[in-house]
């Protein structure tokens, strides 16, 4: 039994560049490690529900093969390695649902340019990760499926969007996933569940194929156990697409060239604003912990002021409902998935609508429909864009002083299941710290930097310049290093 | 009160939703709230700002206009929940009058 602990204890503490060696040198094969998780998630995934589905048979073709490639000499930074995934990208020949009943049995027919990057590389596709319906929401209690547990305890929420994403990670049932963030739906998880999580600035990657929320704000991007992974990750996803027409089209620079270098000189910007009432103790000190390690290591501090943060929420809730209005139009019951029975077109458009969407679904498409709707438009949607111009120019300014910028990834640890589902305005303000990013197109990753006095983890948000994810990673590197954070619950070991 | 029950209505009627009453009256009161909590963005004065619609400087971007492969038909309506031959099947648009 302890021996079996131990081995379990040391595939699960190996970042990917580690299971590569072992993989490269045939000591594993892809289906050994393949098996291994899938063996874990029959094990504890029915406490947790991170999957929505499983596609075990998939997964062992894919293994299979990625272990013919190896044989074969290839070498791909993610040969072989298994992933879940958000279940938010087109991925061709399994079933894509975004957690709605609007989507279910929709199979689609290619596949979104991440997914093709990691097919390249020979991932493994374990399976089909929970998030809230359409990526709308902060808990996966938006789910049409199941509620996601929070690992570190499971009478809490995983944090959202990609909820499912971040608590499968944390709880060592998949390598490594990708999820979707739009106002926090990568960090906020990766923060509350004690992983890495990483947002690229908008456009580093593409979203082609990725089932669209509000396209000026959604970004996709690496959800892992370690910078180290997340560099690798975001090595393979990176990079300018013809298919999507807000890529960048800039050279992407080796990430993990980064890590390991020290950060002497390095300036950090810390935001007087983001120390608001209502930030936890035990959040606030983890924060102030954090900032002294960097000084420790050679970085200087600048106070700087991002004035118009007090206004974000309210400019991210007209620009995001007003987006997703408009994208989740196609949901009509002609094209894919459900279809009810309607008298003509329009009733069988609104019963289609009544019966796929939920609760907090419909509620963004009417309060999008709203602020978009003559009469409203100047006051909501025009305004909304305006505050957004002086949002982005005060992380200009500040940029100006720093070359990165660290707050707290959440205001407190997880809350409790139910606790925010009935109180949406509530739940919208818990993601008060990483709306900010999204609206003015930054890049930013939560790294955990500890927990609070119930064993909750605390995820430190850095955000970087713009196409600056490089000085991130290779910051959040010396803080993993030195602080040596915790990953997998005990209970995840037996 | 921002918004009204009838406009919540309405607006579900453009959005192509059809309600319960209940949500009516639910929707009515939390997106009132919202509403309410947006108005703290009449505070700034914006004159003269220009709004952000998308934060990278592109614009139109455009490819070589060449022939190229594209999905089957028989991809493209494989998930359709009503089709007849290579078309989608929906109720009628148009009233015939009988």
């Amino acid at each position: 039994m302890k021996k079996r602990r131990d081995n379990v204890e040391k595939l699960l503490e190996m970042n990917i560049m580690q299971t590569r060696e072992l993989l490269k040198k045939r000591e594993i094969t892809s289906v050994e490690l393949t098996r291994f998780y899938l063996d874990r998630i029959k094990k504890y995934d029915g406490v947790l529900l991170t999957y929505i589905k499983l596609t075990e048979d998939v997964a062992m073709e894919m293994a299979k093969e990625a272990d013919g490639r190896i044989a074969k000499g290839e070498d791909k930074w993610l040969l072989g390695i298994p992933f879940g995934i958000k279940d938010i990208f087109c991925t061709r020949g399994i079933e894509t649902t975004c957690a709605s009943q609007i989507l279910r049995g929709f199979i689609p027919p290619y596949d979104a340019t991440v997914i093709k990057k990691l097919r390249e590389d020979g991932f493994v596709h374990l399976g089909r990760l929970n998030m809230d319906e359409f990526a709308m929401g902060s808990s996966t209690e938006n789910s049409s499926f199941q509620t996601t547990r929070n690992p570190w305890d499971l009478s809490r929420i995983p944090g959202g969007s990609s909820g499912g994403s971040a608590s499968a990670v944390a709880a060592g049932l998949c390598m490594a996933s990708l999820g979707t963030d739009t106002g926090g739906s990568i960090r906020q998880p990766a923060g509350l569940c004690g992983t890495v999580g990483l947002k690229p600035t908008y456009g580093r990657v593409s979203r082609y194929g990725l089932v669209a929320f509000a396209s000026s704000l959604d970004q996709i991007g690496p959800i892992t156990r370690s910078v180290t992974d997340c560099a690798v990750v975001l090595n393979v996803i990176a990079g300018y697409d013809p298919m999507d027409s807000t890529s960048i089209p800039q050279p992407v620079p080796d990430y993990m060239e980064y890590l390991g270098r020290d950060i002497k000189g390095m300036k950090i910007g810390i935001p007087k604003e983001y120390f608001i009432e209502g930030m936890e103790d035990d959040v606030k000190k983890a924060m102030e912990d954090s900032i002294s390690l960097f000084v420790n290591h050679g970085a200087s501090v600048v106070d700087i002021t991002l004035p118009h943060t007090g206004y974000a929420v309210a400019t991210y809730y007209i620009v995001c409902t007003a987006e997703a209005s408009s994208n989740l139009a196609r949901y009509d019951g002609v094209k894919y998935g459900l279809r009810a029975e309607g008298k003509d077109i329009i009733d069988m458009y609104k019963k289609t609508r009544l019966m796929g969407f939920g609760k907090e679904v419909k509620r963004r498409i009417i309060l999008g429909t709203y602020v978009l709707s003559s009469g409203y438009y100047d006051a909501y949607y025009r305004k909304a864009g305006k505050v957004r111009t002086l949002i982005r120019r005060d992380f200009e300014e500040a940029f100006k002083q720093c070359d990165i910028i660290l707050t707290p990834v959440s205001p407190t640890t997880a809350f409790k299941i139910g606790e925010k589902v009935e109180d949406p305005l509530m739940m919208y303000l818990s993601d008060i710290f990483t709306i900010p990013i999204n609206l003015a197109g930054l890049p930013a990753m939560s790294v955990p930097c500890g927990f609070d006095g119930a064993g909750l983890p605390i995820g430190l948000q850095i955000i970087g310049k713009p196409l600056d994810e490089a000085h991130m990673l290779q910051a959040a590197y010396v803080l993993e290093t030195e602080k040596n954070v915790k990953k997998i619950p005990d209970r995840f070991k037996e | 009160m921002k918004i009204t029950r009838d406009v919540v209505e309405y607006v579900a009627h453009l959005g192509r939703l059809e309600l319960e009453p209940h949500e009516i009256e639910l929707y009515t009161l939390q997106i009132d709230r919202i509403l309410e909590y947006m108005d703290k963005l009449n505070s700034i004065d914006t004159k003269d700002i220009e709004p952000t619609s998308h934060v990278v400087p592109v614009s139109c971007v455009l490819r070589e206009d060449g022939v190229k492969s594209s999905f089957s038909i028989d991809d493209s309506t494989k998930n359709a929940p009503e089709k007849k031959g290579n078309f989608f099947k929906v109720p009628p648009i148009i009233e015939v009058e009988e």
